[in-house]
């Protein structure tokens, strides 16, 4: 809508002249540069050269020729196959788009060849993966790629998918799609890194239509000999990164990128974020000499500790077709539950058990705490204020010095078996994160670490492995183990620290199939139930 | 003419290298992946979605196919903190993903500091499975399942924990030292700044893997001549480097996106690890922690007809539908956002228990609605607006989405 007064102010005041079609912000700088060099022709006057500009572009018919000098037969095999396979994906993609090889003495729009290593690029110090020339005029090739055989230093051959991803590079770019900056998408060029095409859907058609129309419009002004008005926007960003610093969770941080048209045509803006963090705000279109602002907030809600986010900022500026932001900031939890049993277990006994967890909150946002509740078990919790020194492991957070409230759990005596999973809740009155918990183990007596042996797929007739018999620093002795079959055989061994490491065996004769059995082991220690150790395994 | 150029500034250099060898060096293949976290498979409603081991398998067998090949896996294996206790769920993910590592061949285990509080007998089970030994350069924790350092071919691989301070650059440095005709490599849960630092300090590295807070990097950091690199967070990408017998000279970062197809046998150890998870009931272990009165949505329907059928209509109704198809319907962590009240003591059971809570349904938005079924006038439903979808459409399951896109796909 912008875009179109705009174009209808340049219209009017250019006369009955109209204002040249600029490329979608999804086309290429090259297909951007070739579309200006016809416009200006037509500007000009000149329409036999901008008819010999825009002969340059395919229309239903896409004419490739690859050249395989230099590859040998083995890889041109491979590669043949892989050019029908990126045929393929074009034709299920656009349907009504033909791609066919050259006949003899034709010239195409696309030309593909080889070179044994191409020159590093300046900015990774690695070999180019690519080497592309746009054309320009009558009797050049829309688009020539040069693809290096060799992808590394010392010359690594190039691999099928690179060669797959390059190709299809090669014919988006010969019909004007934009490269792209991440992998996984047919217009990511290898170079070495990345690698796997992605698919070529819809998006891919919609470009190629708006293109067409473009090389449409211009080649009707050719034909009705229309002077149209040449006009090109360019892009202008100050600033491409943001550091939003050490936030609180849930904060809001906001910052603002200006975008400068330094251009004589609209501009075209397109964002893309990486992260669903991120609401963005800007002008579609920004006009000739005027500044648009990119707002961006990033909610960091979802998030805990330091992060790297980007923004992709794409242009019909054919010299700025894509730029990334880079956007870093370390999110400190607004509220957490640190600090219980040691080792994340706690031991049940006749009078319960006991143990002090710490809920910690930023300063700047106090929390107030609405209920405490411990969830697995039954019992009861009080809370204090407190200060003190903690780290969070969790988040790489060494030992600071943290305020908030300690929690002293005490659960009633239970009947636990072994151990099992419990966790502290804490509601809070914080509007977005309203619960912080931390999970823990209860258990009483003896309880087996893993709870079962899995062997997972073995082959042979044998296996092995161990678990450990956690007593909780009690000494126990054991008084008599059980296996479930003669196949099974298990070997205790008392720790250090009094724990027992039972190896398990299985020296099986009934061959291949699955391992269902168990080890039952009893201890000395008063009402401690048997412990069932499941064994699980595949015996291939 | 535009070949000439190329030819001449492409090839001298190639051939002068060729030129100067005396004897062809050693090309090898280093991937490191790794940061895995319980990721093993990417969970989402959004496509595509990144990571999972069964597509890792798959390109680190392509990786190592031509050359000898050195497998890194940088540990944090399991999800959560551990040092917390590990769910029986979290406990079988770890031995999924060891066994899974088997298949890719990797060669070693770089313990983070959270995989300690696995304890010897998980760390055992770790080894046992993925059948590589676990490097624990500085152990905070000391275990007989652990080894300083790694060797193969020309290389040596450390590990780093920030945490222990001088202790643990000491222990990097007086191994370095001693053998530095060895190419060494140090894998840190340290960050970037704390990976660029120990670059700095020891200049004859010539890798340094830390733990990433962000995706995979597509180019390396370089500090002089060590490079700097990290295989991202959660599994979801990998990378492939090359060293050429002199230096490391090529680098890939692998994104595990759904073009990536899984790898046979590491999807045959996935399924079993679905089916141990439905064979242990854990779906119906999970604490139910509210007593909150679900009515199903066909409760709703005589009411509120037209949004019972628009809602009919949408993904949302055949929500477990989606699960079931492959296989993740006893899944715990899945479950929750396929069904109605899987959190209360009247939620959702199982599709033969439960049939009208089946799937995501009124309520999952709109809360329990049992009571206002029963009297409606006196018991009004709350309004509820976008912050309802967040439960389930957060950042990680749903990273692209935005309300008012998807608030179309189901307005009522």
């Amino acid at each position: 809508m912008v875009s179109s007064l705009l174009a209808m102010v340049v219209v009017a005041s250019a006369g009955s002249a109209e204002i040249a079609p600029i490329p979608s912000v999804n086309s290429s700088a090259g297909f951007q540069r070739l579309v200006a060099t016809a416009a200006k022709h037509l500007e000009a006057g000149k329409f036999d050269a901008a008819a010999g500009v825009l002969k340059l572009f395919p229309e239903d018919v896409l004419i490739y020729r690859v050249d395989f000098e230099g590859v040998n037969a083995a890889q041109r095999a491979t590669f043949e196959g892989m050019v029908q396979e990126v045929l393929s994906s074009f034709k299920r993609g656009i349907p009504d788009l033909e791609i066919r090889p050259a006949k003899r003495g034709e010239i195409p729009h696309l030309a593909v060849s080889f070179s044994e290593k191409l020159p590093n690029d300046e900015v990774t110090g690695l070999p180019k993966g690519m080497v592309e020339f746009d054309g320009a005029g009558p009797g050049d090739i829309r688009f020539e790629s040069v693809i290096g055989l060799r992808r590394l230093s010392v010359g690594t051959v190039i691999e099928s998918h690179q060669f797959a991803a390059d190709f299809a590079y090669s014919i988006g770019a010969t019909l004007g799609f934009a490269r792209a900056p991440r992998p996984g998408v047919i217009m990511f060029r290898t170079d070495g890194v990345g690698g796997r095409l992605g698919p070529i859907g819809l998006d891919h058609r919609k470009m190629h239509t708006a293109n067409r129309a473009v090389v449409a419009r211009l080649k009707q002004a050719v034909a009705a000999k229309e002077r149209l008005i040449y006009a090109v926007p360019s892009a202008y960003l100050g600033t491409t990164s943001w550091d939003a610093g050490s936030v609180v969770q849930g904060t809001v941080s906001e910052q603002r990128f200006e975008i400068v048209n330094r251009g004589k045509a609209p501009l075209t803006v397109r964002v893309v974020p990486d992260c669903s963090c991120f609401t963005l705000n800007f002008p579609d279109t920004i006009a000739p000499g005027a500044t648009g602002l990119l707002s961006v907030l990033m909610n960091s809600k979802d998030f805990k500790g330091p992060q790297r986010k980007a923004l992709f900022v794409y242009t019909d500026d054919p010299e700025r077709a894509v730029t990334r932001i880079d956007v870093t900031s370390y999110v400190r939890p607004v509220h957490r539950v640190l600090g219980g049993p040691e080792g994340g277990i706690l031991e049940m006994t006749e009078n319960g058990a006991s143990s002090v967890f710490y809920f910690v909150m930023e300063e700047d946002q106090p929390v107030e705490i609405l209920s405490t509740q411990v969830y697995g078990l039954s019992g009861v919790t009080r809370v204090e204020p407190w200060e003190g020194m903690l780290a969070d492991p969790e988040i790489n957070e060494p030992a600071l010095p943290r305020k908030g409230y300690k929690i002293s759990v005490l659960l009633s005596p239970s009947a636990v078996k072994g151990r099992v999973p419990a966790s502290v809740i804490v509601e809070t009155n914080h509007p977005l994160i309203p619960v912080s918990s931390r999970a823990f183990n209860v258990q009483r007596g003896v309880a087996s670490f893993p709870p079962t042996l899995y062997f997972g797929e073995f082959k042979g007739s044998a296996a092995r492995g161990y678990v450990v018999l956690q007593g909780l620093g009690k000494p126990f002795k054991i008084t008599k183990i059980e296996t479930s079959s003669p196949d099974y055989s298990a070997t205790p061994e008392t720790l250090e620290n009094g724990d027992i490491k039972l190896v398990l065996e299985w020296k099986g004769k009934s061959g291949a199939g699955a391992l269902l059995g168990s080890v039952t082991v009893t201890t000395d220690l008063p009402g401690q139930p048997p412990i069932v150790i499941p064994i699980q395994g595949i015996s291939e | 003419m535009k070949r000439g150029w190329l030819l001449l500034l492409g090839l001298v250099p190639f051939v002068f290298l060729q030129q100067g060898k005396a004897t062809q060096p050693e090309t090898w293949t280093i991937v490191v992946g790794g940061n895995t976290q319980g990721y093993l498979t990417p969970c989402g409603c959004t496509k595509p979605m990144l990571g999972g081991v069964r597509r890792r398998v798959t390109q680190t067998k392509e990786a190592c196919k031509d050359h000898p090949s050195l497998v890194i896996e940088t540990g944090r294996l399991a999800q959560g903190n551990p040092s917390q206790g590990l769910s029986r769920q979290a406990e079988m993910k770890v031995e999924t993903l060891a066994e899974t590592l088997r298949f890719a061949a990797v060669d070693v285990i770089a313990l983070h500091p959270l995989d300690r509080f696995l304890g010897d007998a998980g760390l055992n089970g770790v080894s046992r499975l993925s059948r590589a030994p676990l490097l624990d350069t500085s152990p905070m924790i000391p275990s007989s399942e652990t080894m300083p350092e790694f060797r193969k071919g020309p290389f040596g691989v450390l590990n780093h924990d920030p945490a222990r301070g001088k202790a643990g650059i000491d222990a990097v440095g007086a191994i370095v030292k001693s053998s530095p005709e060895t190419r060494w490599m140090v894998v840190t849960a340290g960050n970037r700044q704390e990976g660029e630092a120990l670059a700095k300090e020891f200049p004859e590295l010539i890798l340094v893997v830390y733990a990433s807070e962000s995706q995979i990097a597509f180019s390396p950091l370089q500090v002089g001549r060590v490079w700097v690199v990290s295989p991202g967070v959660k599994g979801q990408g990998m990378l492939r480097l090359q060293w050429n017998g002199e230096a490391l000279d090529g680098y890939e970062a692998v994104r595990l996106d759904d073009e990536t197809p899984n790898d046979p046998d590491a999807a045959r150890i996935y399924r079993r690890y679905q089916d141990r998870v439905r064979a242990e009931k854990l779906l119906e272990q999970m604490p139910r922690t509210s007593e909150a009165a679900y009515a199903g949505s066909k409760a709703c329907k005589s009411c509120h007809t037209e949004e019972y059928k628009i809602w009919k209509d949408t993904q949302h109704a055949d929500a477990l539908a989606t699960l079931e198809r492959d296989f993740h319907d006893s899944d715990p962590e899945c479950v929750g956002c396929h069904v109605v009240g899987l959190e209360s003591t009247q939620g959702f059971v199982a599709r033969e228990k439960t049939p009208h809570l089946t799937d995501v349904g009124c309520e999952s938005c709109h809360g329990p609605a049992a009571n206002h079924v029963k009297a409606p006038e006196k018991v009004r439903m709350p309004k509820k607006g976008a912050e309802s979808c967040y439960g389930c459409h957060n950042s990680e399951h749903s990273p692209t989405f935005d309300f008012a896109t998807y608030w179309d796909k189901i307005k009522h």
